[in-house]
């Protein structure tokens, strides 16, 4: 193992293994460490899908979302792999008139952001229509398996792509290498040792890293990686479940998800999260991807029960009980495997990125929550000229973990 | 949630004397099994639907499993007895969830035993995925249970006394067998037989299996073993050859034979799924199978008040199954306060005698018996090791020159263990597979996450919906 590096990238998911690309990619001399395997943590829990997340409240950051989406689009070739990348789009579920409303004022203000937005990304042109209002028969002859009994219309979002979270942090970590990264798994941070508040060297169980920079992509584990150097990082665990059925015939044409996200309280549960919240409170909220195999993704939950990865029969229930509501064909296919992921939430929905005044040398790039296969390229490309002093391609003013001083301390 | 204060999972011989031992001390017991009936493998007992004119065409072993099973009845009121219930999970603190008349149940036990058993060990050769090619365990199970021969010209190969069983079986019964494939030297038999003084009974089923393939005039060819299995649609013939004391095939020795079916039972793997998937610590025992869960002499794993039973613990057979689910039973009455620590001693005793003389001649079997890394070497790279993804030797040999180094990197480039069977099918071999070419020992090339459901199973069970 290397005694000594310019960078050392600390977790690998999609968040770590883009950031050690773009980094390498700029001739920094970067080791990447990564206590189990490539994706095993939040990345391979879930995070299949791209593309605008539309929420009331904000996040996740339309202008780092359409970053990221611009950098797709070419990283099949530019990393020569494919990580089967597929624009399906999406389709939203609208229940009442509320949100219907909330939904069109939505529209409206993305498709804003995105015309100004498409100058950051060169190459890229937007679609003429990102959003298509859809009516209950839209709906019922794009979707013929949906139930519409509970619905009032619907949107179809034309950017939305999945991919496969396995293969693009593969993808990223191959390309890495083969710029000179290196790149060690089963290796578990210990501790990271400083020099007048300086970062000197990371401590591994396999040996010790002397290093300049250190990035924190540690994802819903990122806060113990802060604790090493007194700094206390406001991420938070938010569970949620997921449940992959064996292949069936094809019973969506698009990615499905209930839209009850366009609520404000209800998108607020979803990318926020509030510390102190018992882990009673658990909501489902129905996402149903199908991948070219067949198989089906049928999600999700959000809940609050620290770092438990284990899976509750109650919710499992609850998300099989949604699938089935919206996509009766499901009720004869069988579940395969149920799993779980922590999303890395903070507690304005927004990603922590940058240096940290008080300790020289470290970068946090954390925080993602919802969203992290969503903008985890567009952070690695910023992280990487964060670390080289580059100006960065968008402003993260916003992302600084400044914000959070005045915060009143939520251990 | 129903509370139960004994909960057994599985009801073969293990599961069975765990159950009864509990029952007959004070407890009252909750045994589940996914089988219309008690008996699991080995004491499967035949569907209501047949008609048995001569019971004693279905061979010692099913009159041994009739007969315990007609001993735990007694204790009915004791022990409830649901079948047709799949487990599929595990939460929390012994909270088990089952299927029950296509709706998902759950119960909070006490105690929990668990007797998951095992399962034939999936072995890859060129060929083994053409229609016509069983697991020995599976053709035994058709001939005994479901009365259908696998087929008719036959060719067994393998490891261990099961072959020789089901051989004959499948000559009682009319098929024509070719020849008897064992990998194990003669010489390593040999070597082995004075630890069997003492166990006459053992000695003379032996014998008699020996004597049924020379009535027959069955040629017993030890130092063999089948190298490829060929044709389009369904097994027309196989490739065998001698092997080395590795077990690795001799080039020129070459022979094949025509036959339509191919029986491979190169021994047993426990079955561990639900052991894994609450939590208990396991260790990688060859000897045994693979990975066990690690237990104290009581059977109680690294879970308190979780304990483990029969070959789902390791590959034992079926009387030292039996002992290990007596001691389970007895252990779990005692945390229960059933029966004193003298009591229990007391009865543990002559448990651990019986297991004592039993083990001399299990562990001999499974020295003489056991699989060699040599066997991995017919594995062509065009073999399919992932059945239900398809995925090649060769696929997985590529990964690993390119520096994968555990099967969860394999899995998640591959596919391998995503399919329905999640892994039972590939899991062993790969692990294998990954050791040979990296050179480290299996234990560090890890395994697949278990996750629920250990069992595919509908959504609408799931939902609780009727379907």
């Amino acid at each position: 193992m290397k005694k000594s590096a310019e960078a050392v990238v600390i977790g690998g998911g999609i968040v770590g293994t883009a950031v050690a690309y773009y980094l390498a990619k700029k001739r920094m001399d970067v080791v990447l460490v990564e206590r189990h395997d490539l994706s095993s943590g939040t990345t391979g829990a879930g995070g299949s899908l791209i593309g605008l997340l539309p929420t009331p409240v904000g996040p996740p950051d339309p202008d780092l979302v359409l970053m990221s989406w611009g950098l797709y689009q070419h990283l099949p070739e530019e990393l020569d792999f494919d990580f089967e990348l597929r624009n399906s789009g999406r389709t939203v579920l609208i229940k009442d008139e509320e949100a219907l409303s909330i939904a069109r004022q939505m529209i409206v203000d993305q498709r804003e952001r995105i015309r100004e937005s498409a100058l950051l990304n060169e190459g890229w042109k937007p679609p003429i229509e990102p959003f298509i209002l859809l009516d209950m028969a839209d709906l019922k002859e794009r979707e013929p398996f949906l139930r519409t009994d509970s619905l009032v219309a619907g949107f179809f979002q034309t950017q939305t792509s999945s991919l496969n979270p396995f293969l693009v942090t593969q993808a990223f970590a191959n390309a890495a290498k083969r710029l000179g990264a290196s790149i060690y798994v089963s290796t578990e941070v210990k501790d990271i040792r400083l020099r007048n508040r300086r970062v000197e060297s990371v401590v591994t169980d396999r040996g010790d890293i002397d290093t300049k920079f250190v990035i924190d992509a540690a994802g819903a584990w990122s806060p113990s990686i802060g604790r090493m150097v007194g700094l206390e990082i406001p991420v938070f665990p938010r569970r949620g479940q997921a449940l992959v059925t064996e292949p069936a015939m094809k019973i969506a044409s698009s990615v499905i998800t209930e839209g009850d996200f366009l609520s404000p309280r209800v998108s607020s549960d979803l990318v926020r999260s509030d510390a102190t919240r018992s882990g009673k409170e658990w909501t489902v909220h129905c996402s149903l991807y199908q991948t070219s195999h067949g198989n089906c993704f049928l999600g999700a939950s959000s809940e609050s029960v620290g770092y438990d990865l284990g899976n509750d029969p109650a919710v499992l229930t609850e998300i099989a009980k949604k699938g089935i509501g919206f996509f009766p064909a499901l009720k004869h296919v069988a579940v395969l495997r149920a799993f779980s992921g922590l999303r890395p939430q903070t507690p304005d929905g927004n990603p922590i990125l940058g240096k940290v005044e008080e300790v020289e040398g470290l970068v946090l790039a954390t925080g993602t929550g919802v969203a992290g296969m969503v903008q985890g390229p567009a952070i690695g490309a910023l992280i990487s000229e964060v670390v080289t002093g580059t100006e960065t391609t968008m402003s993260i003013n916003r992302f600084d973990f400044s914000r959070f001083k005045n915060l009143p301390t939520i251990n | 949630m129903r509370q139960v204060e004994v909960v057994v999972i599985g009801a073969g011989p293990a599961g069975i004397c765990g159950s009864m031992e509990a029952a007959k001390h004070g407890a009252q017991v909750t045994l589940i099994d996914e089988n219309p009936k008690a008996g699991g493998e080995i004491y499967r007992q035949v569907a209501d639907s047949f008609v048995i004119t001569d019971r004693h065409q279905l061979g010692k072993d099913y009159l041994h499993g009739e007969q315990l099973i007609a001993d735990m009845k007694k204790y009915g009121d004791r022990i409830e007895f649901i079948h047709d219930a799949p487990v599929w999970g595990m939460f929390n603190d012994k909270e088990v969830a089952y299927l029950h008349s296509g709706k998902s149940e759950q119960l909070k036990a006490g105690k929990l035993i668990l007797a998951e058993g095992a399962y034939d060990r999936p072995t890859p050769f060129p060929g083994w995925t053409i229609p016509g090619v069983f697991a020995a365990g599976g053709a035994l199970r058709m001939v005994k249970t479901e009365r259908v021969l696998p087929g008719k010209r036959v060719l067994l190969a393998g490891t261990g006394p099961l072959q020789l069983v089901l051989a004959n079986q499948l000559i009682r019964n009319g098929a024509e067998v070719t020849c008897v494939l064992e990998a194990a030297s003669a010489g390593s038999i040999a070597r082995q037989l004075p630890r069997l003084w003492g166990q006459w009974g053992l000695l003379r089923d032996g014998l008699q299996y020996f004597w049924g393939l020379r009535k027959a005039k069955v040629p017993f060819l030890t130092s063999h073993a089948i190298i490829e299995a060929r044709g389009d649609e369904e097994v027309k013939e196989a490739m065998y050859a001698q092997i080395d004391e590795d077990s690795k095939p001799i080039g020129g020795t070459e022979k094949t034979i025509e036959v339509d079916t191919i029986c491979s039972g190169y021994g047993l793997v426990p079955s561990t799924r639900l052991s894994r998937l609450c939590g208990c610590e396991h260790r990688y025992q060859p000897n045994l199978g693979g990975w066990v869960p690690s237990h104290d002499e009581n059977m109680e794993t690294t879970l308190p008040g979780v304990f483990v039973a029969g070959d789902g613990t390791g590959i034992e057979g079926v009387f030292i199954a039996m002992e290990k689910g007596r001691l389970a039973g007895l252990r779990a009455c005692q945390q229960l306060g059933h029966i004193t620590q003298e009591e229990a001693l007391r009865r543990f005793t002559p448990i651990f005698k019986r297991l004592k003389s039993l083990r001399r001649f299990e562990s001999a079997l499974n020295e003489t018996f056991s699989i060699k890394s040599g066997l991995f070497a017919r594995i062509t790279d065009d073999t399919i090791i992932c059945r239900c993804e398809e995925v090649t030797a060769g696929e997985i040999r590529k990964l690993v020159a390119d520096g994968a180094t555990n099967i969860n990197e394999i899995k998640r480039m591959t596919r391998t263990g995503m399919g329905h069977c999640q892994g039972r099918m590939c899991e062993s071999t790969i692990t294998e597979m990954i050791s040979i070419e990296t050179k480290r020992p299996v234990d560090e090339v890890g395994r697949l996450t278990p996750r629920p459901p250990i069992k595919p199973f509908p959504l609408a069970a799931l939902a609780g919906e009727d379907r």
